[in-house]
């Protein structure tokens, strides 16, 4: 294989953690958004919405949580990573996490979430959100990923992904019992509607600083020309953002028949929740670090190693 | 303070890949593993090509971005500069090889060794020092330089392209050659300040 021509991307992180940051922006979604219908009220339903979004939540993040332990080499030594002393934004995160969990799981057995511990919970669920993107913007070698447009993309991601989920579970839950549709779902579809329209654009703003700068430009052809484009064309854009969009809009305007909104509403959600898995993923695998510079000599990829696999493009000053 | 360093002379390396092997003998890292590597890469056009060498290990950076995004401070920066990796707190979980701007930890998914089902008695010794799933790097060869030795790199360098020393001493060989001969750090822009600094090849005619 011609050592010059072969883009290397990162290993190190594959659908193990791609499904943790998911899930982990799921859940935290999921429980901000529980937490807001529980305080909002705007339709006679949603005390019970609320509930089924922390137990959604809730099960979510034990998802999330059980992955990426299985993702790490020594498990015994994780523990270790619960500590405050280290400014990790991976131990960040995973004390967040955890805390978020606990909390979570303590309301599940409350009345209602509009309380102090309601308040705290929401505020370690948005830090969660932005976790999920400070993570990978923290990592100095990655280009692709070094923007704020990243951690804002991911919040928008991680709360759209909670709509869709508790849309899902309104829709479903409808579906199994005789067709009715729950005064909570058009409101649901509605913010679907707009977190999509939200995810998209700033999805749209992050590929073209991508393509804008140099050492970006690699990642960015992975994503929408190279071997991530058709997940990119069909899953991203197509189905994780067209789909739910102008279904969407819609299932919103439309008087339908019942059981055709509650099986349209299924689909919608169905298409945004791997539109979103798929968001988190490519922009994971098409990371690449930045080349070596040798003065005198050149760009140099780096050595092959347990992040590349075995051939680089070499760069000429 | 002591602030050990390194200085690569590419002007001498012969790309004979010695150090890589000296370095796999001293730390017996399994297979697939290498903590000293020499990049062989093309410059220029036929017919005024080249092949480079540039020996890669851990650059020891003063402001390590390993040690900033590990997760169980597992890696930690000597007083004398030296950057280490505890294994006992390791998780595993690759994030300073993502950090890493020279690609220095290695993690250890699983150990292989070189002939199947088979363990040689080096291998066997030499295995005990590694744990499955935690992540290594080059440390200077600690061991070593306690003892008042060179790293097995520098050592062994049958070239004499590899120097080791007291970066905080001007009047040490390192420093020395670094003033001289316009040593330089790969990617500076990275902030990381490197303690292994290159020496330039000659220029091709």
């Amino acid at each position: 294989m011609d050592a010059n021509n072969v883009i290397g991307v990162q290993k190190s992180w594959g659908w193990k953690v791609a499904i943790h940051l998911y899930l982990a922006g799921m859940g935290a979604g999921l429980y901000v958004i529980g937490f807001l219908m529980d305080v909002l009220r705007p339709a006679s339903d949603f005390a019970f919405t609320a509930k089924l979004s922390v137990y959604a939540a809730a099960a979510v993040l034990i998802a999330g949580l059980l992955l990426i332990y299985s993702h790490l080499g020594n498990r015994a030594n994780a523990v270790h990573a619960l500590s405050l002393a280290v400014p990790s934004w991976l131990a960040r995160g995973s004390i967040a996490l955890t805390i978020l969990l606990i909390f979570d799981l303590i309301q599940i057995g409350m009345p209602n979430l509009n309380s102090v511990l309601g308040i705290v919970t929401s505020l370690v669920a948005l830090f969660v959100l932005v976790y999920t993107g400070m993570l990978l913007t923290s990592l100095k070698p990655f280009q692709f990923w070094r923007t704020w447009l990243l951690p804002i993309l991911f919040v928008f991601s991680g709360m759209g992904s909670g709509f869709m989920l508790l849309g899902f579970l309104i829709a479903l839950y409808g579906l199994l019992n005789g067709s009715v549709v729950a005064p909570s779902l058009m409101p649901v579809v509605s913010c679907i509607v707009l977190a999509t329209l939200w995810t998209a654009l700033i999805l749209i703003f992050f590929l073209w600083r991508a393509y804008a700068v140099a050492s970006a430009k690699d990642s960015f052809r992975i994503m929408t020309t190279g071997s991530g484009a058709m997940a990119f064309w069909l899953g991203v854009v197509i189905v994780g953002h067209l789909i739910p969009l102008l279904l969407g809009i819609y299932l919103s305007s439309a008087v339908l028949n019942p059981g055709v909104t509650l099986m349209l509403s299924v689909f919608v959600t169905l298409c945004g929740i791997i539109g979103g898995f798929l968001v988190k993923y490519l922009v994971l695998s098409a990371g690449t670090s930045a080349k070596l510079k040798v003065v005198g000599g050149g760009s140099v990829p780096l050595p092959e190693s347990a992040r590349f696999p075995a051939s680089h493009r070499v760069q000429y000053r | 303070m002591t602030r050990y360093g390194m200085v690569i002379d590419l002007a001498r390396c012969v790309g004979c890949d010695t150090c890589s092997i000296a370095c796999k003998a001293e730390k017996a890292t399994p297979r697939g593993v290498q903590l000293s590597s020499v990049l062989k890469y093309e410059t220029g056009t036929y017919p005024k090509s080249r092949l480079n060498y540039l020996p890669m290990q851990c650059m020891h950076c003063a402001e390590p971005e390993c040690k900033k995004v590990c997760p169980t401070g597992a890696i930690s920066k000597r007083d004398d500069g030296v950057v280490v990796i505890d294994s006992t707190k390791c998780m595993g979980c690759r994030y300073c090889v993502l950090a890493c701007p020279y690609a220095s930890p290695h993690n250890l998914d699983k150990i292989c060794t070189y002939y199947e089902g088979h363990m040689t008695p080096f291998e066997k010794v030499g295995y005990q020092k590694h744990t499955a799933g935690t992540s290594e790097k080059c440390d200077f060869c600690l061991s070593r330089i306690q003892k008042g030795l060179e790293p097995a790199c520098v050592d062994s360098c049958v070239a004499k392209a590899r120097f080791f020393g007291d970066l905080n001493d001007p009047d040490s060989e390192v420093s020395r050659l670094i003033k001289e001969r316009n040593g330089f750090v790969l990617n500076p822009e990275m902030n990381t300040e490197p303690s292994c600094y290159y020496l330039p090849q000659r220029e091709v005619k």
